[in-house]
């Protein structure tokens, strides 16, 4: 069994990129689970390398109350590929299938929390994407955005949002 | 859970600013008045592109000190307009839309500069209400709708599609969204000259010359231009595809593939295609072989490069097959594609574009549509489009596919123009 488990962490060691380096740091999620990663990783959030040169590296546990133990392996799995200099389009479209709009959303957030800039570009694209071509009325729904216009300021978008045909010209009736 | 509405302006900016279209980040911003406020508007409406002349000279008649010898420019938007979320059966309407040259919205038939649709009374699409797709968008210069009549010789001008795109003055790195000086940018237009050569047009940085220039490198003549991955890709004859570079310089993206015609760039799920247009001539034969019956004669095809029989009158060409291929862009050169999948392609007289079957709503995809004269009717004003299905290798007038022709004109009734 105690092998079992040895061997398993070898091979968890090989795909590391420095196993010999200095302690793995632990992240904290929101529900109080957790996450021992490398110290490379903790690097490519920004956020939290701040917090660990601020204390010249003495403490090495870092609760992020933002960010949910759900969301904090997808943001890990994203750094890894980072590191590794695998974020491919592939990699990118596999990723944003496993995740679903409440997903992409709250991933954005944390991104943005732990100040990963590659990881937030690219969810902003993800989001761009899900919201490009739908109706506002669908935007609103997506974010859950109430619609607070005033009548006089709906009917100023209408106006920039629709396009209004004269109709004919007498001039064009001519024509024939 | 976090409030959206109140969402950090950087934030919105970052997510605004990967929307593609003018159209899509100006509905962003008519989501609540928090966006609304914390989104600026880049341009004062939709139709037009900023930082541009109104009128410009004709590239293959560069005068531009005579007001008659300058042609307005207007840009117009192609959208695939998605029935209500609750009216799934029905199809969607593929139209463009834009300004003529007196500033006045029209819709234009998808595959034409100069064909639009007539609405015999004011009328209002509004684009708050239903899905919209951003198919992308062309720019013509000169008077549309041409009125013959009234306005000879401006449209008869020979005048090839044009692109035009806002670029950083001295990379022509254009706009990824980084806050760059205002002042170094500049918009640019790229055509073809009527002797096939290259011809830019740079405007709204002071130390642009605000006249077309002719590109002087050219090995056959130019039949295409597009922007890909924000950079002007032109493709010759031959299929020989190149970028040209901020100092007019050209460097080479695709080796020639020589085959067919005509060639068309057009881009697809984030790859650059070059479509190959194989046409062939209906030839007249008027040889009598002198049996009195006249049976010698008839009409013939025949594909290009035919030696001509002096009894034979040349007649219209005909398109007959494409070909279509991919760009790779690491080996530089086109690879054959033989499925499109569930990509639809539309080459239109001076946009190029395409769509998912999925989008579209129709059963499948993998077709090329086009505009063909030979399949346009003399007795209607119909426009003549033909479809090349690349599975089947079968080309017929868009008549013959009922599921496509219906995405034209008539708009379908949940629009509303009824």
């Amino acid at each position: 069994m105690a092998e079992e488990v040895s061997s398993q962490m070898n091979s968890l060691s090989i795909s590391e990129t420095n196993p010999s380096s200095s302690a793995t740091i632990s992240l904290v999620s929101g529900d109080d689970i957790v996450f021992k990663v490398e110290p490379t990783i903790a690097k490519e959030m920004e956020t939290v390398q701040s917090f660990i040169d601020e204390t010249d590296g003495k403490i090495t546990t870092i609760p992020l109350p933002n960010i949910s133990s759900h969301d904090l392996p997808y943001v890990i799995e994203y750094c890894e590929k980072s590191i590794a200099g695998k974020i491919t389009k592939e990699f990118e479209a596999e990723f944003v299938k496993k995740l679903n709009n409440e997903e992409v959303k709250e991933l954005f957030l944390a991104a943005n929390y732990l100040n990963i800039k590659k990881l937030l570009d690219f969810l902003s694209q993800v989001i761009a994407d899900r919201i490009a071509n739908k109706s506002v009325e669908y935007v609103r729904r997506y974010f859950g955005i109430e619609n607070d216009f005033t009548p006089e300021e709906e009917a100023k978008l209408r106006e920039e949002l629709a396009w209004t045909f004269t109709g004919v010209d007498p001039d064009d009736e001519d024509e024939n | 859970m976090a409030d959206w509405s109140q969402l950090p302006k950087d934030l919105l900016h970052l997510i605004s600013q990967k929307l593609n279209s003018q159209f899509y980040q100006l509905r962003f911003r008519s989501v609540c008045s928090s966006w609304r406020s914390s989104t600026p508007q880049n341009h004062h409406n939709h139709h037009h592109h900023l930082n541009l002349p109104p009128k410009f000279p004709n590239p293959s008649n560069n005068d531009s000190t005579n007001d008659d010898s300058t042609f307005p420019l207007s840009k117009r938007t192609l959208f695939l307009i998605s029935p209500p979320p609750n009216q799934q059966t029905l199809h969607p309407w593929l139209i463009k839309i834009g300004p003529d040259s007196r500033d006045q919205s029209h819709l234009w038939h998808p595959l034409s500069r100069d064909k639009h649709f007539p609405l015999h009374f004011p009328n209002l699409i509004d684009f708050n209400q239903l899905p919209v797709i951003d198919l992308g968008c062309e720019f013509v210069i000169g008077n549309f709708p041409s009125q013959s009549s009234s306005l000879p010789l401006n449209n008869s001008l020979y005048m090839e599609k044009v692109v035009v795109f806002d670029a950083d003055a001295d990379t022509w790195q254009i706009g990824n969204g980084k806050a760059k000086a205002k002042a170094n940018r500049c918009s640019v237009l790229l055509t073809i000259h009527i002797s096939g050569k290259l011809a830019v047009f740079r405007c709204g940085d002071e130390r642009c010359d605000e006249r077309w220039t002719i590109i002087p490198e050219m090995l056959t003549p130019y039949d295409d231009v597009c922007v890909f991955n924000g950079r002007p890709v032109a493709v010759d004859s031959t299929g020989r595809a190149v970028v040209v570079g901020a100092d007019l310089s050209v460097e080479l993206v695709a080796e020639p593939v020589f085959g067919g015609d005509k060639k068309f760039l057009v881009e697809s799920d984030g790859e650059l295609l070059l479509v190959d247009k194989y046409l062939s001539c209906l030839v007249s034969c008027l040889r009598d072989d002198g049996d009195g019956e006249g049976d010698g004669g008839g009409v013939y095809e025949i594909e290009h490069g035919f030696a001509e029989c002096e009894f034979c009158e040349i007649g219209r060409e005909r398109a007959v097959r494409f070909h279509v291929f991919r760009l790779d862009q690491k080996e530089k050169k086109w690879v054959e594609v033989k499925s499109l999948e569930d990509r639809v392609l539309f080459l239109g007289e001076d946009c190029a574009f395409s769509a998912s079957a999925f989008d579209l709503r129709i059963g499948y995809g993998n077709c090329v549509i086009f505009r063909d004269d030979v399949y346009s009717d003399s007795q209607s004003s119909e426009l003549g489009v033909g479809v090349f299905h690349l599975g089947q290798f079968r080309i017929a007038p868009l008549s013959c596919f009922p599921c496509y022709s219906m995405f034209f004109w008539p708009p379908p009734e949940w629009v509303g123009l009824h």
